[in-house]
């Protein structure tokens, strides 16, 4: 992606061409040090245009899961039962991410500490890229 | 604060058609048109002097194509409220009633209508209002998944017990047994039947979820010196609030407090416009879109607590005629039926006239919660006095 689709396109977009390259970014205000998410063309905190964007490690904790049995339209290429994990960001704020969880169901509880791995989600036709949380 | 509503503005008349999912024996359009039509007979007004038309959650029914069928004269309010999810539903109420009170129009029907055949599947449309790469790459692609992640997040953070939630299925499936309008009438249900149900999403069952219906609701509005000159006992709106408040909103999971359903804003401002509080209230009918949602919003309005969850949710405390937070009169969205939530307020106008399947002796104030966990929330209060 170049850099004028990344300026024209939603404000996540930079977020997306670095996941499909490996690495996980997120936005903090370069104005007031908010970490931003969902992420926004303007921090509605301190009103700083274009807030810059940082790479950081792919850790997280549990902040919240489910695991899904009902073959809800969209997921046949994942395939049932399967595990979502909402993860917390330690080095963003706590801001939090949505993620598959791959590793042992038993230990599924609050604040578990995870690692992540970058790879695709498929989705009818397309292959989304895609964080996969497991247990550190 | 904002009181400009209280009182002035009072249901009038109801009406509702419901059928089994993707059994509706007419068209949207058709299955509409019958149920306003309804709740003008309900209320003895004509059809043709409807002035105003207000639905929620991406309704498709344009108001002025209802023309021809209702032989309106002049439409003067027609507007919808923002969002794809329940929330809108009071807020709905809210703009009807702010446009009668301030002379824009003098009656206007709030409704919602659904056939499967015409629009398609409920959850697809709420979901393809809010989904994006960022669920779908987690395998979320249906409103339930969302719900299931909060309600476990609900149960892990409060410890709130399995049995709590079980009490409130009950006490719904037990008002729907009782009301011959309801998909659960007539049937016996135990807790057996809801433990043995499938998971959809943990900790969500089948028994924790709304299941849709087709259909279509109408409640007419009329100023509150109209409504007592037609033909049923008013049932006032008092007060009705929308909205959030920041840290709340579609923020791809990072609401500030995620074990809320969003209400709190909505409730303060409920209870500042209407000088009432939790303790006013005599009967509520809750949308539970899905279980753990419904005990948020009832924690949201202060109506429990997250600590006295467990003491407060008993099937006794939660049923007709003698539990003191009697709930879901109708059977609610579980248990009654789901035409994404337009019957609960159905019920709110009917249990405080006096017609409820299941009615709480001397009900005098209804509290109606939609959306619960929507990005934008709402509620009223309704009344069959005037305080």
């Amino acid at each position: 992606m170049d850099d004028a689709a990344l300026r024209t396109g939603p404000a996540d977009a930079p977020y997306w061409h670095a996941l499909s390259e490996g690495r996980l970014i997120m936005q903090k205000c370069q104005g007031c040090g908010e970490w931003k998410w969902p992420a926004v063309s303007r921090c509605g905190d301190c009103g700083t245009w274009e807030p810059e964007w940082h790479e950081i490690a792919l850790e997280g904790k549990l902040f919240s899961w489910t695991r899904t049995w009902h073959p809800f339209g969209g997921t046949e290429g994942i395939g049932t039962p399967f595990v979502t994990v909402l993860a917390y960001l330690p080095h963003a704020r706590d801001r939090r991410l949505l993620g598959l969880y791959e590793g042992d169901e038993s230990l599924l509880a609050l604040d578990l500490p995870l690692v992540g791995r970058i790879a695709t989600t498929r989705f009818g036709d397309e292959d989304i890229p895609a964080i996969r949380w497991l247990p550190a | 604060m904002a009181n400009g509503l209280m009182g002035k503005v009072a249901a009038a008349g109801v009406g509702v058609l419901q059928y089994k999912r993707a059994g509706a024996p007419y068209g949207e359009r058709g299955v509409l048109t019958r149920a306003i039509v309804a709740a003008c007979e309900d209320a003895g007004l004509d059809p043709a002097d409807v002035d105003g038309f207000v639905s929620y959650g991406d309704d498709h029914n344009q108001p002025d194509r209802l023309m021809p069928e209702l032989g309106t004269k002049e439409i003067r309010l027609s507007t919808s409220v923002w969002g794809g999810g329940g929330g809108g539903l009071l807020g709905a109420f809210e703009l009807a009633a702010m446009a009668i009170a301030t002379g824009q129009c003098k009656a206007a029907v709030v409704f919602r209508a659904l056939v499967q055949g015409n629009s398609g599947r409920l959850s697809s449309a709420v979901m393809a209002h809010h989904v994006n790469n960022h669920f779908v790459a987690a395998g979320i692609t249906a409103p339930a998944q969302i719900c299931a992640l909060r309600a476990m997040r609900m149960a892990l953070q409060h410890n709130l017990p399995q049995e709590a939630v079980e009490q409130l299925v009950l006490a719904d499936y037990y008002h729907g047994s009782r009301n011959p309008e309801a998909v659960s009438y007539g049937q016996q249900f135990d807790i057996e039947t809801y433990r043995k149900s499938r998971w959809i999403a943990e900790p969500l069952r089948l028994f924790d979820c709304s299941r849709e219906n087709d259909g279509a609701g109408a409640i007419l509005l009329v100023s509150a010196e109209h409504a007592r000159d037609l033909k049923q006992k008013p049932v006032y709106l008092l007060g009705a609030a929308t909205g959030a408040e920041k840290g709340w909103g579609d923020l791809l999971e990072n609401d500030d407090d995620y074990t809320s359903t969003g209400f709190e804003p909505v409730a303060r401002r409920l209870w500042e416009m209407t000088g009432l509080g939790p303790r006013d209230i005599d009967v509520t009918q809750l949308y539970e879109n899905f279980t753990y949602q419904g005990i948020s919003s009832l924690v949201g309005h202060g109506l429990i607590s997250w600590e006295s969850a467990a003491e407060d949710l008993k099937f006794d405390n939660l049923i007709a005629p003698s539990g003191k937070l009697p709930v879901n009169t109708s059977g609610g969205n579980l248990a009654q039926g789901f035409i994404h939530g337009i019957n609960i307020a159905v019920e709110a106008v009917r249990q405080l006239r006096g017609q409820s399947a299941n009615p709480v002796p001397d009900a005098r104030t209804c509290l109606v919660c939609g959306g619960p966990g929507s990005p934008i929330n709402s509620s009223a209060i309704f009344a069959n006095e005037l305080p």
